[in-house]
């Protein structure tokens, strides 16, 4: 028997078959000089251990010194960003716990913990809790925090990278800086997939501190082997995001070998088209096909992992969703449907495959449109250039700090000294200035402009010991309701008319049926039989033609990385060298493209024009990605109409956007030239987007975060409905009533920072007004035109007046009507 | 053409672009869905909403008043928003309004937001269940059901899409449910919208601001 804590740990490693790696014992010892740190390893390369193995050595180094003075109490708080990995973390940190042989208690506090746990946890809290940034959050908004943190050694947090970049990750900085201050000493250690920026990635984990922490780089990335499913028949699949049946068949192909599959999708709607189209090709196979997304009932997704974890499943389908969860046993074959856009996505969705050491982690793309198949290439060449995404942290996020506040008003009360100190100790608000946090204190205690003085109005109040503390019982608890960054539109429930619940839904999906309209949903189809109070009852349907869902945010921006080495394929392409069998399918297709217009390069920013039925069609293809794009044809439509005076219709993609409008002017290189100036950049975008609804839009968010906005009780959806205003009315009544409120600023900058991407537009129009511009007038859609036409999605950008805009629609329904 | 007459009956009323309707024959002016004090009840409440809507649904008001000069107000329900007793500020702001239009005589039915109304009775002349003046119905609640008498009716914030040429605007509308009913928008300025789509037997006209259109 080995006397060291160390050594009992390689004992225990031993049992288990393992050798403790290098980068493991690098991160033990750093734990054990009390410093903190960022590991950054492979899936499946045993980061989790060489986090947990430092506090399990100092408990082992207390109790072989006999130490009875240590307390009992909560020493490492695991936070997970997703409450369905909490079970299977506990699972596995309580068997290392168990291995070394330390009587430690290790349990999840998530948002489906019951009451009687809650209130366990509080009187006797166990060693080691496993949470969410949300429940964190939740622990300090009750009395007492100093006694419940003081003797906290360590947090740990688990898939850094999913968090950092999100009001989430800016939420835990928060709740990160609030325990170092209980528990000064305190040690934090995060767990990061690969990240373009991960030194970064580190210091905003840490804090602004003194000393800089270490960054402990595990078994370096795996090999990647990255293939596409090419299409039959050359070319001929459909263009836009429908799931063709040639690939079907190939996908089939590839699920029907033995083994476990997981297929993933990039949105909700795609993942319940393609596991009914795989249940409806082997319908024998119902149980062994599963399907995974974030609207589904949790009790159903946890039967899903556990039946994954345990090889039941022959296929799951999946969304991001199943992206993370740290140890589930991995499966045979992985299968992207859809490109992933980005290079780190798609390296760790295919780590889910083969995990032993050394094996080359497999993943099959299958492109829903023929374009996708230049994506898939590029995402090869990206991974093999090491050029891996970035994730940037959010800055001075006035609404997430808002409501961290009010947590610690519910909580233990706070001062404005000390907490300022402590706010600006964070990476996320190191910059913020005196006038921001003075705006957000008066926001939480007055509740509007500073000349208006509203009597009625007591969220957080001023005591005479100069502590700030929440306005009372009622509003703190519904305070703890609203903690949280994550937003959504409403979820309605749905419901059988029976009573069994299948899962949650976005309202603005519901809204649009009307009762008997078939929809397909958790793999069913349903039919919807009415709404009442925020649930929608169903029934099953027969019938095959159904709606589905289209959730929000299931739109994913093809990173610069990709776009970078996508226009460097082309370059090729049109130079005549397809090298790779992906660009050899795309062969016909680009060629076509090449024949009509050309190919856009490195250096040369192709447009296109062209007339149809619908009007005319302006196509410009910069390849900055979706967001970027927006933005710029935001910009450019604007600026077209400040000439002319027009309504466009604004579509974009990753690749380009179109503006269509009745008729445009002529457009020479000059005019182009101008409206692509990189000048007055800034002030253009914002007067383009005063017409336009992103702003508000964005809002919504902010609105919800900083408790504008009561979403209710659960279950109490009608008593609430008096406090409920839709967040486009209060962002009219603010913008009215008190324009200098800084969170309408905040809406402006994040649509600019991250809505936009403005950085990415301001180097896409620099980048242009170096570049040659090629302009064509083409007869048809072109190859590259042709998915913008399809797809459609619509921004509006206007210069006409409201009366003009109503005068012309109502024109066009009435010479509609005339016609019938 | 910036107003639009409909017929309920033997009923001729005339649909205003400002959300409201005048009642040509009887002189009288339609309005319903104030919803006065909806601010300061969210803020009573800790949602920090300012203050600015009440006293511009109350001018906008006397603008239309001024414009039409009717000898009578109807308030077709949810004249407040909330109760009156935690908000001392609004039931003064509201008897000072009625001071300065003290001419005027004012019907209101009490909608399902004014459990507080009736401690205004003596300024308004409230009815409980909907009321009836001159062969035309006043309701709150949209009747349910044929009917064979004229009526307006508030409560349901109808809005309406219009859709042409990729352009999409969201506009209140009065809906016509039937040859003998009408709905109107709501007036008061915090007040949200339930989007009324097209179907078979119903007319929507939306407004602009500027104008009355005819849709369906």
């Amino acid at each position: 028997m080995s006397t060291t804590a160390t050594g009992i740990l390689e004992q225990w490693f031993s049992t288990q078959g393992w050798t403790p790696a290098a980068f493991q014992r690098d991160a033990w010892r750093a734990y054990q000089n009390a410093q903190s740190g960022l590991i950054h390893s492979a899936t499946g390369s045993g980061k989790s251990l060489a986090a947990w193995g430092g506090p399990l050595i100092a408990g082992l180094n207390e109790k072989l010194a006999g130490d009875q003075t240590t307390q009992s109490g909560l020493k490492v708080v695991w936070i997970t960003p997703l409450r369905a990995l909490a079970g299977d973390t506990v699972e596995n940190l309580s068997a290392a716990v168990a291995g070394v042989g330390l009587n430690w208690r290790v349990e999840k506090r998530t948002g489906d913990s019951n009451a009687s746990v809650r209130n366990r946890q509080r009187r006797t809290p166990p060693e080691t809790l496993v949470t969410t940034p949300e429940s964190l959050s939740l622990l300090l908004s009750y009395a007492n925090t100093q006694t419940q943190f003081a003797g906290l050694e360590a947090v740990i947090v688990d898939e850094w990278h999913e968090l950092i970049g999100s009001k989430r990750g800016v939420q835990l900085e928060l709740c990160l800086a609030r325990l170092r201050q209980l528990s000064p000493g305190l040690r934090t250690w995060g767990l990061s997939a690969t990240l373009g920026n991960l030194d970064e990635a580190k210091d905003c984990l840490l804090g602004i501190t003194q000393t800089p922490g270490r960054l402990i780089q595990g078994p370096g990335a795996r090999a990647l082997d990255i293939q596409s499913l090419l299409p039959a028949n050359g070319v001929r699949f459909p263009w836009a995001g429908h799931l063709g049946t040639d690939m079907l068949s190939g996908v089939l192909k590839h699920i029907d070998a033995p083994g476990s599959c997981l297929l993933f999708t990039n949105t909700r709607s795609q993942a319940e088209r393609w596991f009914a189209s795989i249940l409806h090709a082997r319908s024998d196979w119902l149980e062994g096909l599963g399907l995974h997304h974030g609207s589904i009932d949790r009790a159903l997704r946890e039967r899903i992992e556990t039946g994954l974890a345990a090889g039941e499943f022959r296929c799951v389908v999946a969304t991001s969703s199943l992206d993370l969860g740290v140890d589930f046993s991995p499966v045979d074959r992985v299968i992207q449907i859809g490109s992933p856009k980005g290079v780190a996505r798609l390296a760790q969705r295919a780590g889910r495959s083969g995990h032993q050491p050394n094996a080359k982690s497999r993943i099959l793309c299958v492109p829903t449109h023929a374009l996708e198949l230049l994506e898939i290439a590029a995402a090869r060449r990206a991974w093999e250039h090491g050029d891996v995404e970035s994730r940037r942290p959010l800055r001075n996020s006035l609404d997430v700090l808002a409501q961290h506040l009010v947590t610690l008003a519910t909580g233990d009360g706070f001062s404005a000294t000390e907490t300022l100190a402590e706010v600006r100790s964070t990476y996320a608000y190191a910059t913020l200035t005196d006038k921001q946090w003075q705006w957000v204190v008066m926001f939480i205690t007055q509740g509007g402009p500073v000349f208006q003085a509203y009597p009625e109005f007591q969220r957080v109040v001023k005591g005479i010991d100069q502590r700030y503390r929440i306005g009372g019982r009622q509003l703190a608890n519904r305070h703890r309701m609203s903690i949280g960054t994550i937003t959504s539109d409403a979820a309605i429930t749905v419901r059988y008319q029976g009573g069994g619940e299948i899962g949650s839904i976005e309202e603005s999906f519901i809204a649009r049926l009307r009762p008997g309209d078939v929809f397909l949903f958790a793999g069913k189809t349903l039919e919807l039989i009415r709404v009442r109070d925020l649930t929608a009852y169903v029934r099953r349907a027969s019938a095959r033609r159904s709606a589905i869902p289209r959730w929000q945010g299931g739109r994913l921006a093809l990173s610069s990385e990709l776009a970078g080495h996508v226009l460097t394929l082309l370059a090729e392409a049109s130079a005549g060298r397809y090298h790779t069998p992906e660009l050899k399918a795309l062969q016909p297709l680009l060629q076509v493209q090449q024949r009509w217009s050309s190919l856009p390069e490195p250096g040369r920013l192709l447009i296109e024009r062209t007339l149809s039925r619908e009007g005319e069609h302006l196509l410009i293809f910069p390849f900055a990605g979706r967001l970027a794009h927006e933005g710029l044809a935001t910009l450019v439509a604007w600026r077209l109409g400040q000439v002319n005076p027009a309504t466009f219709s604004l579509s974009v993609n990753d690749y380009g956007f179109e503006l269509l409008t009745q008729t445009l002017p002529e457009i020479t290189e000059a005019t182009l030239r101008e409206v692509f100036s990189p000048e007055h950049l800034l002030d253009d975008l914002l007067a383009a987007m005063n017409a336009s609804e992103l702003t508000r839009r964005q809002f919504r968010d902010i609105a919800r975060i900083a408790g504008l906005i009561f979403q209710g009780y659960p279950g109490q959806a009608k008593t609430a409905r008096q406090l409920q205003a839709s967040s486009g009315l209060i962002f009219d009544t603010i913008e009215r009533y008190d324009p200098d409120n800084q969170l309408l600023d905040q809406a402006r900058r994040e649509v600019l920072d991250d809505a936009l991407e403005i950085q990415r537009i301001r180097a896409t129009l620099e980048a242009i007004s170096h570049a040659q511009i090629v302009l064509h007038t083409t007869k048809r859609l072109t190859p590259l035109a042709f998915p913008l036409w399809a797809e459609r999605l619509r921004n509006r950008l206007t210069t006409q007046s409201w009366q003009e805009r109503v005068a012309r629609m109502v024109d066009q329904l009435e010479k509609a009507a005339n016609q019938q | 053409m910036t107003r639009l007459s409909v017929d309920l009956a033997a009923i001729t009323l005339t649909l205003l672009p400002e959300c409201a309707i005048y009642w040509p024959e009887q002189n009288a002016l339609l309005i319903a869905d104030l919803h006065l004090g909806k601010a300061a009840a969210f803020r009573r409440e800790g949602i920090a909403i300012p203050e600015g809507d009440t006293a511009n649904t109350l001018t906008r008001l006397d603008n239309l008043l001024a414009a039409y000069q009717p000898e009578r107000l109807i308030l077709l329900g949810d004249i407040l928003h909330s109760r009156l007793a935690g908000d001392p500020m609004l039931e003064a702001q509201i008897r000072d309004w009625r001071d300065s239009q003290s001419a005027l005589s004012v019907i209101a039915i009490i909608g399902n937001h004014d459990r507080d109304l009736v401690s205004l009775n003596d300024i308004f002349e409230c009815y409980q269940q909907g009321g009836e003046y001159a062969g035309l119905r006043l309701c709150h609640h949209p009747p349910e059901g044929p009917q064979t008498q004229p009526w307006v009716a508030g409560h349901w914030h109808p809005v309406t899409s219009l859709r042409a040429g990729g352009d999409q605007l969201r506009l209140p509308a009065f809906i016509q449910t039937s040859n003998h009913g009408i709905v109107l928008p709501a007036f008061g300025s915090l007040t949200g919208g339930m989007p009324i789509s097209r179907s078979a037997g119903q007319k929507r006209y939306p407004s602009s601001g500027e104008r009355v259109f005819a849709i369906d």
